[in-house]
């Protein structure tokens, strides 16, 4: 018979080895984060913070709930935690018409994504992230990540059918920013 | 631009997205980070530290409830001591004899 086992927390806690938690996982939070910021700097900064989360809420995790599924939780509220405070930023730089600060918050420099795609994808997450946080989020997971609607309802905490209608709503809402700037060209 | 092909047309980048490749984090990155968790552990306060302050202070409030009730107790040798003294030092009636 072959058991299965499931990596709980209580694991990592018993060692308390931060470390070992980062090379399981960091690829998976460098890469969400990527998908959020589409920029290594901005994502790498994401890294650190969810490490430092982490680290901090050692005591608050749930040893029921999967490790897996806690990082992803922390990685998605930094990632838009971050972005809530990196718009704020750049506000600031077109009110004071900082041009540096304005070209460096909005470079794309994702590297999942191929040099002769990167003007389409560019396009492609300008429209991403106008969605409302909870789409866009929906929309990463099940398309980028390629999680099923099961996981994405654990990760998230709302059931199977709240993630179905919220992945309607974002591709109508994608559909119809794509319409619309195919009619200003 | 009709319904049916805008829909196509969303399907289309929707499938693309899952063309993107997944990264490997800059090996540096590992150093940064757990630099910055060294910079908070400083300034956590051990458990095993706040643990020996509690028992200190507990081992302290027992000392000074137990040195309290001795004091306040009347103990034998008190009693005793006030029936020598008694006895030693002459009892002045005060009173008047023709009141």
């Amino acid at each position: 018979m072959i058991v299965v086992k499931t990596q709980t927390f209580s694991t990592y806690f018993r060692k308390m080895h931060i470390a070992d938690l980062y090379n399981d996982h960091s690829k998976l939070v460098y890469n969400l984060a990527l998908q959020y910021t589409q920029n290594t700097e901005d994502a790498e900064e994401i890294v650190q913070d969810v490490f430092v989360k982490v680290f901090k809420k050692f005591d608050t995790f749930e040893h029921q709930a999967h490790v897996q599924t806690w990082i992803y939780r922390i990685t998605i509220n930094t990632s838009l935690d971050f972005l809530k405070a990196k718009k704020a930023q750049k506000r600031f730089a077109i009110f004071s018409r900082d041009e540096k600060v304005i070209e460096r918050l909005s470079n794309f420099s994702h590297p999942g994504v191929e040099l002769e795609n990167r003007e389409s994808f560019k396009e492609l997450f300008r429209h991403i992230n106008s969605l409302p946080e909870q789409q866009r989020t929906i929309l990463i997971l099940l398309k980028i990540e390629q999680k099923s609607q099961k996981e994405v309802a654990e990760i998230l905490k709302i059931s199977p059918k709240a993630i179905e209608s919220a992945f309607q709503r974002a591709k109508y809402n994608l559909k119809k920013m794509i319409n619309q700037s195919k009619e200003n060209e | 631009m009709n319904n049916q092909s805008s829909k196509k047309i969303v399907d289309a980048q929707l499938e693309k997205l899952g063309t993107i490749q997944k990264v490997a984090p800059p090996a540096a990155l590992f150093a940064h980070t757990m630099s910055k968790i060294a910079a908070i552990k400083k300034l956590y306060i051990s458990l095993a530290w706040v643990r020996a302050a509690a028992v200190a202070f507990v081992l302290v409030v027992c000392a000074e409830l137990i040195i309290l009730a001795n004091y306040n107790a009347p103990s034998d040798n008190k009693i005793s001591q006030q029936e020598e003294l008694e006895s030693i030092m002459p009892t002045i009636n005060y009173t008047l004899y023709n009141d």
